[in-house]
């Protein structure tokens, strides 16, 4: 199945916070199994996802679309069948980001390992998308020609 | 660990629906042809090991915090191709 991302999905108005659950928890982490997804106006477009379990774990996440151009995640039809998923518009993608020493050039995403969340049943998880060869576990996130580092940090 | 000795177009029955044959030796190469069922997920080892190697880099364990990104923007050119082919179901 496709999913694509939608871009108009960045222009929300969010409760403060959702929740859903991750069955199988995610891979490294089977034991964490609920999520909510945090909101911070002024970290926008990344999102925080809080995962409850036998500690509490954050990962900054974001929706793909309009901000990975190129990136057209598909996934295997036996996870959207495990998901429920009857048609692209109930997924929500997201894919974690990783923060290197707060140094915004070192920051990467992870385009093959998305969280598919099913909107309509709030239900999760971390899959591998089918057409993985494409992309990286280690994406870099924000393009070198941009400002000194230090007027980077927030 | 169960280990069994395999020549060319051997192969192995897993259960009731997977099987797992050994189609070509090339040196220290070994191709695989898998025959399972469109539920049973089937992804390299490798992978697995980068996405749970990525989720424990990204980890955050004392909360929310600044965000590096100010004035930062995502970069806009398409994603690299990775190296590796993709494996999949053979039937």
């Amino acid at each position: 199945m496709k999913v694509l991302p939608d871009p108009t999905t960045s222009e929300f108005e969010p409760p403060p916070a959702n929740t859903f659950e991750l069955p199988g928890g995610l891979i490294g982490f089977a034991n964490h199994r609920r999520a909510e997804l945090l909101y911070f106006p002024d970290h926008l477009p990344f999102l925080w996802l809080r995962l409850h379990g036998p500690d509490m774990l954050h990962f900054v996440v974001i929706e793909p679309g309009g901000l990975i151009p190129g990136y057209e995640p598909e996934i295997f039809d036996e996870d959207a069948a495990s998901l429920d998923l009857a048609n692209p518009a109930e997924a929500m993608i997201l894919n974690i980001v990783t923060l290197h020493r707060q140094v915004p050039f070192e920051a990467s995403v992870n385009l093959i390992g998305p969280l598919i969340v099913n909107r309509r049943t709030r239900q999760a998880r971390q899959v591998v998308i089918s057409n993985y060869s494409r992309y990286s576990a280690h994406h870099r996130l924000v393009e070198r020609s941009q400002p000194s580092r230090d007027a980077l940090i927030a | 660990m169960l280990v069994l000795s395999r020549k060319v177009n051997d192969a192995i029955v897993i259960g009731d629906s997977i099987e797992i044959r050994i189609t070509r030796i090339e040196g220290d190469l070994v191709k695989i042809g898998i025959i399972a069922p469109r539920e049973v997920p089937i992804v390299r080892k490798e992978i697995l090991t980068d996405i749970a190697a990525s989720n424990q880099a990204a980890v955050h364990r004392s909360g929310p915090t600044p965000l590096p990104f100010a004035h930062a923007k995502p970069a806009t050119g398409a994603p690299p191709a990775a190296k590796s082919a993709p494996s999949g179901h053979a039937a």
